[in-house]
Order: C-alpha cells, then sequence, then structure tokens
C-alpha cells in the first residue's frame, strides 16, 4: 500500500519589478566615483606631488572635467536602456542644460553679474547673498526652464523621475562650466578634479532640492509657492557652498601666513551633497509613504 | 515620403501647477533685479575724500587704495586688477596769472618723456568740458608701464593710456590724471567720468 501525502506549500511570492531605473543608486555610484576620483588626484598630485608632463596637463584635465557626464552615460543612460520602462529624453535634457550654460548662463553671469569683480572682496554675508542672487539664481532657473518645458509634466510618471530629469539637467550644466574653467586656467590636474566634483556637487544638490518641488506640483497639490521656495533654496546652497569653498581652497592673506586646505573644500562639497540627498531622498519616501496610506485608506 | 509622428496628448495642467511656474518665473526676475542693484552697489559704491587745505572734495571707487604721500595731492588705485593698477590722481599747482594751459601740458610732456618709456602724446590742448560746465583742457597720452609687481614678480610691461584734465581756479591749476591698461581704457573710463562728476573744488 502506498501512501500519498500531500503537503500544503506556500505559494512562492511574487516579487514586485521595479520597473525604472534607481535614481539614488546611480546618483551614489557616479558621485562616489567622482569623489573618489577627485580624492585619489589629491594625493597622487599633492600629496606625492606628482609632476604630469606638460603637453599632458591639458588632456588630463578636459578628461576630468568630462568625466561625471562620462559616469553620467554610463551609470544611468546605458542602465536606464536595460529598465522595463525607461525613461525618453534624458539625453537631450543633458545636452539642452549644457547648451543653456554654454549659450545663456555663463555669458550672462560673467558679463552681466560679473561676480569675480565684486565678491570675493566682499564681506561672508555679501558673499553669500551676492552669489546667492547672482550664480545660484541664475544656474537654478535655467536648469529648472529646461526640464520644465522638456519633460514636465508629460514624462513624470513617479515622483523619481523628476530627480532622474533634475540630475541629467545638473550633469550636463556642470559638466560645461567645468570645460569652461578648464578651457580658461591653466590649473593643476588635483585642483581641477577638486573643482570639477565641487561644481558638480553643487548642481547636483540644487537639482535635486528643485526636483522635489516639481515632482510635488505634478503629482501632489502642494501650495503654488512650494516650487518657488526649493528653486530658492537650490540658489541658497549654491550661495552659501560658493564662498565657503572657496575660502578654504583659496589660501587667505594675514600677518599669519595663509593656507590653503583643498581636502576640506571637497569635504565641505561632499558633505553639502551628502546632506541634500539624505534629507530629500527622505523626503520623497515620506511623501511616498503617506501617498500609499491615503489610497489605502481609500480602498478600505 | 511623410513622417506622421503618433505621440499621446499633451496632458494639461492645472492651475496650481501653472501658478507655481509663474511664481518660479516672477521669483527669477526679482532675484535678478535684486543681484543687479548688489552688483551695483559694490561696484559703485564710493569713499569720499576731502583736503580742506587745498579746497577738494571727491569720491573715490570703494577698495580702491588712496596715497596723499606722494608730490600729488592724492592718488587712488585699483589694486584689485591683474595688470596695470587703474588710477586716478588729483595734482594742483601753483600758477601766475601768465601761465597757460599749453605750459603746463609742456612741461608734464617734458618730465614724462623722461621717466616713462615710449611716452607719446596722443592729443593735447583739446577743450573739456567739466559736469559743472566748467572749461577745462585735456590731453592724451600712451606709455609703457609696469604691472607693479617691481623686482618680486615677474611680469610684461603693458601700454597704459592716460587722460590729464587740466582747469584753471584762482591761482592754482588742478590736473586730474586717469592712468588704465590700454586693452581696458575704455571700460574703466566710466570709473574716471563717474569721478569727475563728484569732484568739487
Amino acid at each position: 500500500m502506498s501512501t500519498n501525502s500531500y503537503r500544503l506549500i506556500t505559494p512562492p511570492e511574487e516579487e514586485d519589478i521595479y520597473p525604472y531605473r534607481r535614481v539614488w543608486q546611480s546618483i551614489a555610484i557616479e558621485s562616489g566615483f567622482m569623489l573618489a576620483v577627485a580624492g585619489g588626484a589629491f594625493v597622487v598630485f599633492s600629496v606625492l606631488d606628482v609632476r604630469l608632463p606638460r603637453p599632458l596637463a591639458q588632456p588630463v584635465n578636459v578628461l576630468f572635467a568630462l568625466l561625471p557626464l562620462g559616469l553620467w552615460l554610463i551609470f544611468s543612460l546605458w542602465r536606464e536602456r536595460l529598465a522595463l520602462q525607461p525613461r525618453a529624453r534624458l539625453l537631450a535634457v543633458a545636452v539642452i542644460s549644457a547648451l543653456v550654460a554654454s549659450g545663456v548662463s555663463i555669458p550672462f553671469i560673467e558679463g552681466v553679474f560679473q561676480p569675480e569683480r565684486w565678491l570675493p572682496t566682499a564681506s561672508a554675508i555679501n558673499r553669500i547673498v551676492g552669489y546667492t542672487f547672482t550664480v545660484g539664481i541664475v544656474q537654478e532657473v535655467l536648469k529648472y526652464l529646461v526640464v520644465r518645458y522638456l519633460v514636465f509634466p508629460d514624462l513624470f510618471r513617479t515622483r523619481l523621475d523628476a530627480v532622474a530629469y533634475c540630475a541629467a539637467s545638473a550633469v550636463g550644466y556642470a559638466t560645461m562650466v567645468n570645460l569652461q574653467f578648464v578651457l580658461s586656467n591653466a590649473a593643476l590636474p588635483d585642483i581641477v578634479a577638486m573643482q570639477v566634483f565641487g561644481t558638480l556637487a553643487i548642481n547636483l544638490s540644487g537639482s535635486i532640492l528643485v526636483s522635489y518641488g516639481m515632482a510635488e506640483v505634478r503629482f501632489d497639490n502642494p501650495s503654488p509657492f512650494l516650487l518657488t521656495i526649493t528653486v530658492a533654496l537650490a540658489a541658497l546652497v549654491n550661495g552659501v557652498v560658493i564662498p565657503i569653498r572657496d575660502g578654504l581652497v583659496n589660501a587667505g592673506f594675514s600677518l599669519r601666513g595663509g593656507t590653503s586646505s583643498p581636502i576640506l573644500g571637497l569635504g565641505l562639497s561632499a558633505g553639502f551633497l551628502i546632506a541634500v540627498v539624505v534629507v530629500v531622498s527622505f523626503l520623497y519616501t515620506n511623501t511616498e509613504r503617506r501617498e500609499r496610506e491615503a489610497a489605502a485608506a481609500r480602498e478600505v | 515620403m511623410t513622417v506622421i509622428e503618433v505621440v499621446e496628448r499633451s496632458e494639461e495642467m492645472t492651475q496650481r501647477q501653472r501658478w507655481s511656474h509663474y511664481f518660479v518665473l516672477i521669483y527669477a526676475v526679482v532675484a535678478i533685479f535684486v543681484g543687479l542693484q548688489l552688483r551695483d552697489s559694490a561696484l559703485y559704491a564710493t569713499v569720499p575724500y576731502v583736503n580742506t587745505q587745498v579746497g577738494i572734495r571727491a569720491y573715490y571707487p570703494q577698495n580702491w587704495l588712496i596715497d596723499t604721500d606722494g608730490d600729488y595731492v592724492f592718488r587712488v588705485r585699483d589694486m584689485t586688477q591683474t595688470g596695470y593698477k587703474t588710477t586716478i590722481e588729483v595734482n594742483v599747482i601753483p600758477v601766475t596769472p601768465n601761465t597757460t594751459a599749453r605750459n603746463l601740458f609742456d612741461n608734464l610732456i617734458l618730465n614724462r618723456s623722461q621717466i616713462l618709456a615710449e611716452f607719446n602724446t596722443l592729443s593735447r590742448g583739446e577743450p573739456y568740458m567739466l559736469p559743472d560746465e566748467r572749461e577745462a583742457t585735456a590731453m592724451s597720452y600712451v606709455f609703457v608701464g609696469d604691472t607693479g609687481g617691481g623686482v618680486f614678480l615677474e611680469s610684461v610691461p603693458v601700454v597704459v593710456e592716460g587722460i590729464d584734465i587740466l582747469t584753471f581756479e584762482g591761482d592754482q591749476a588742478i590736473i586730474i590724471t586717469f592712468l588704465s591698461d590700454a586693452d581696458d581704457y575704455d571700460e574703466h573710463l566710466a570709473i574716471f567720468e563717474r569721478f569727475l562728476n563728484d569732484f568739487e573744488f
């Protein structure tokens, strides 16, 4: 006699397949890689005092300036194509942001505001206010306008689409600013690498802040001032970080002598970026959780 | 061949979304206006200089370095310039009733051609109207100057362009000199014109 024993087994749980590229992961990888390169450049060229042959210096600097774009192409754009539902027009946002930086923002800031003529000699508070209302506001508003008119609201399917598009805009914009810095300054490679990371960090921080405002406006019903507040905050981040970082990177003159702390400037840029990412990702998580709870309550 | 692109109809934006966007634009315009005001107040800020002995009141640009120890009443220089330091200098010379502008300019040319390299006058004796409608005479010139690094900094000589404005007040001749790197002369001349606007003697 054979006995057949039947057992009830739990059916395997179907894993939720996330159909989009994970944006925070891409930003962390790209920024982390760039930070490591800048730190490595500091160790090699500043601590170990390695000197590049003169003909190699400029190509290396240009490579550093293009590195954020290269990393973004690999870890964001290429991985986007592997996602089930890729985001469209990411490359267009990055390219147009770069063109806007080159054709509008940089000429406007240098030709009209001329911050280098009056801000470096101003007091600390005046420098923060000055950079906020000149460089900060022009950068953040132009990047916002690119995203607003290229992809908003049609291509915003989830809240994190705002982060993806704003980050693409930041990378495109920062690349052009960095290229302009490299081509108009014969700086040492470690200084260039740290400047490149600093520009990327400021632009990413500002754009991530603005992305929260755009996502809220797209998916929720916030106060009409929320988006303006995020743009103003993004400009303020520029206004605070630029003078403090420059103050650390450039040696001041005093009777006791001056020492520069480029590594502290690098740390400051990284710290600001991490703080903004942590705060904004917390806000996103919080909003999405509230949205899910509200949806569940409606179903009940 | 005709290509017909089929796209989804664009999603209509809500009134609140539109106003969010308009507020950003309004904020941007206001912020840029504030930025321009901040720039103007920093770039065009002045500091008063009064010399009751000579009878001069002037307003020179803030952050310029003033010097009253030379053979002039005072001299201010923009030390933030990377090349030749843009300079405004005021000098007062006692004169007799017979002294003419030509005498003074000839004297200046003789002195300068001995101490300044490649000194050349571009024009002299040109009538010049001061902002308070007072008549004056102008002389413009060029010379080759250094960037002020002295023996400590290696620097390439630069072409300097200058203008002297000469006017008479009683038994005094007042010479107001403006010197700037020739490349930036036209741009910096506006600073000198603002200086002349506020100059009283």
